[in-house]
């Protein structure tokens, strides 16, 4: 049980790091506009954002990320560059400690 | 509950006092049973309403608890007051069965939800179920708070119908009653009666007598041949599907005993039996099951002069008579003396003390013959050509006889596990206390959320279960107000899960080099040079 479990992991993980490079870049590219003070750019990456998330991975976890995307909008809106881009690069840094901790593990 | 009665005290303390039906045979389990389905609630007013009624249910239960407690206390200070003793014991089989029947009636949509069964909390959509995995607070069974015992146990009884009456009248059989029907432990469970009534035929022809139990259609179920109906005195006679019928007779009659079938033909008399499987509700605190009635010779080695041979055998639990004082569990000595039809047979305990005593036991002729004390022991001693007078034999013999349950009840362990039981109601109230929580957050946020109409994504209506309270602090949907405690539970939930990934690391190519050639790459680059 425990092997399939890992055998599963690895797989999981394998798939994974070029949808998270992508996933970063995307992060990048928020954190950019933010310098730009481009908000269309910004918008355009929260959209994305968005309608990437996927609720049947862990519905918690797109939940909390809606939460917050959602607080990104209102932070474009109200012009506070400061607190969308540190936003984003803390995701930015959750996901990258997240890839860093399962290969650890594995 | 103030004070009970004597009479009231011999109810409670009643063997069958407090059962319930059972549906299933001793020793079957039942398969698919209602215990193992899933409650789950259809939407989150429903959630709230189970678990504010759950919660209510339980403040009962922890009153309960400590009502129980207050008494194992009284009965821990009253040791030497055997009445008391027994008041106490009749309250606390009384109030440990009234428990299980609030457990029983904490039901949502007809099930009970204290009985090991996950309860999902639907919270709607975009919200993840609540899963709440709850012990059984049943005081029986596993997994339960362990107060008391569920032993499968049978009510029997004979009785004397019309149609009986009728068929019984066409003989004038004078001293022979079928009085009454017992429950027998330790028969073939694959044969049990199930709940009903049958039909007992009787047909008397002396001392080869039958006896059969029926269905009420007539198909015969067992008989049993060779029953000793003749004479004076008691007769058992044991079926295997776990019913003992005990006889009473009474030789009235000079020139025949009871009824002339020499002359007249077998009588054959009707009774009706009924049976149902109960499971005795049974307080106990010794942690070894209760010593099965059984007895057994420790050595068996006949008498042997020549030929000639004198020995004991078939030592078995027979029924009490009538104001017998039970045979203890113990080692005793059996002797038999031998004088032909004038044998005597002792029966003494471990220090020598006479507990049985039969005078002028007939040995003279070859054969076996019952020897029953009348105090729960009968065996058989056979004789082969033996003609010894003033011989004896003397072996020795293991009985045990089942305890009553108060003679072994321990009030000071009861009393542990009553407190442990407590904490254990305190635990369920606990978690339930949280996802009330949970379930008031959920709602909170789900107007203000409405209220600055946030986007309604169809992503979200995927729902699953998560454990509450499950060790790991848990999915923390609801604590996150600011962004900061946003960021907190997020990083608790990614590093919870393996399914992070999936849940947000989805953007295509396409979709990202669309992001970066919408913006002038000359612009971005310069910025980031």
């Amino acid at each position: 049980m425990n092997s399939q479990h890992t055998i599963y992991q690895k797989q999981q993980c394998a798939s994974h790091p070029a949808a998270l490079q992508r996933l970063l870049d995307c992060y990048s590219i928020g954190i950019r506009a933010a310098v730009q003070k481009d908000a269309t750019k910004a918008l355009e990456v929260i959209d994305l954002l968005e309608r990437s998330l996927d609720a049947s991975g862990d519905p918690s976890i797109a939940l909390s990320l809606r939460d917050i995307y959602h607080d990104c909008r209102q932070h474009i809106e109200t012009k506070d560059w400061a607190l969308y881009a540190e936003h984003l690069e803390r995701l930015k840094g959750l996901w990258t400690a997240k890839q860093r901790v399962q290969q650890a593990t594995l | 509950m103030d004070y009970l009665t004597t009479s009231q005290i011999a109810d409670f303390n009643n063997p069958m006092a407090f059962a319930q039906t059972r549906t299933t045979r001793v020793g079957q389990t039942e398969i698919g049973s209602a215990n193992q389905r899933t409650v789950r609630t259809g939407d989150i007013e429903e959630s709230y309403r189970l678990v504010l009624g759950a919660t209510e249910k339980l403040e009962i239960l922890s009153g309960n608890l400590n009502t129980m407690l207050d008494l194992t206390n009284s009965g821990m200070r009253n040791l030497s007051n055997s009445r008391k003793q027994e008041e106490i014991y009749g309250k606390l089989r009384s109030l440990s069965a009234g428990f299980d029947q609030v457990v029983e009636a904490i039901r949502f949509d007809g099930e009970s939800i204290f009985t090991n069964k996950p309860i999902v909390l639907t919270q709607g959509p975009g919200t993840r179920d609540l899963l709440i995995d709850p012990v059984s607070l049943l005081t029986h069974g596993e997994n339960s708070l362990e107060l008391s015992q569920s032993v499968a146990g049978a009510s029997v009884g004979v009785e004397y119908y019309t149609d009986d009456a009728i068929l019984n009248d066409a003989y004038d059989v004078v001293g022979l009653e079928l009085n009454q029907a017992s429950y027998l432990p330790g028969s073939n469970p694959a044969l049990e009666l199930e709940t009903g009534s049958y039909k007992v035929a009787i047909t008397y022809l002396g001392e080869n007598s039958s006896v059969e139990i029926r269905n009420k259609e007539g198909g015969l179920i067992e008989k049993r041949d060779q029953v000793d109906l003749s004479g004076s005195g008691s007769e058992w006679v044991d079926f295997d599907v776990g019913v003992r019928l005990n006889f009473e007779m009474e030789s009235l009659f000079q020139s025949f005993d009871k009824y002339d079938f020499e002359a007249k033909g077998a009588a054959v008399l009707s009774a009706t039996l009924n049976y149902e499987r109960v499971n005795k509700h049974v307080l106990r605190t010794a942690s070894e099951e209760p010593a099965v009635n059984s007895a057994e010779f420790v050595f068996s080695s006949p008498l042997t002069i020549g030929s000639s041979q004198l020995k004991v055998g078939n030592p078995q639990i027979a029924p009490l008579e009538e104001l017998a004082q039970p045979l203890a569990t113990g080692n005793y000595t059996i002797e038999v003396e031998y004088y032909g039809e004038n044998s005597i047979v002792k029966l003494n305990d471990e220090l020598g003390r006479l507990q049985g005593y039969q005078f002028g036991v007939d040995l003279s002729q070859d054969g076996s013959h019952e020897v029953n004390f009348g105090n729960g022991l009968s065996f058989e001693i056979e004789t082969d050509q033996f003609n010894t007078e003033g011989a004896s034999l003397t072996t020795a013999l293991r009985y045990n006889r089942e305890a009553q349950d108060l003679e072994e009840f321990d009030f000071s362990e009861y009393a542990n596990r009553i407190r442990e039981a407590l904490l254990i109601v305190d635990e369920q109230l606990l978690v339930m206390g949280e996802a009330k929580t949970r379930i008031e957050e959920t709602n909170q946020l789900r107007n203000s959320a409405n209220a600055s109409s946030a986007p309604n994504s169809a992503a979200f209506n995927a729902a699953s279960a998560n454990l509450l309270l499950s060790g790991g602090g848990g999915g923390g949907l609801f604590g996150a107000i600011s962004s900061g405690a946003r960021f907190g539970v997020l990083s608790t939930q990614l590093f919870e899960t393996t399914a992070a990934f999936q849940s947000q690391a989805n953007q295509s190519p396409q979709e990202l080099a669309q992001l970066s050639l919408q913006g002038s790459a000359a612009s971005v680059l310069s910025t980031f040079a």
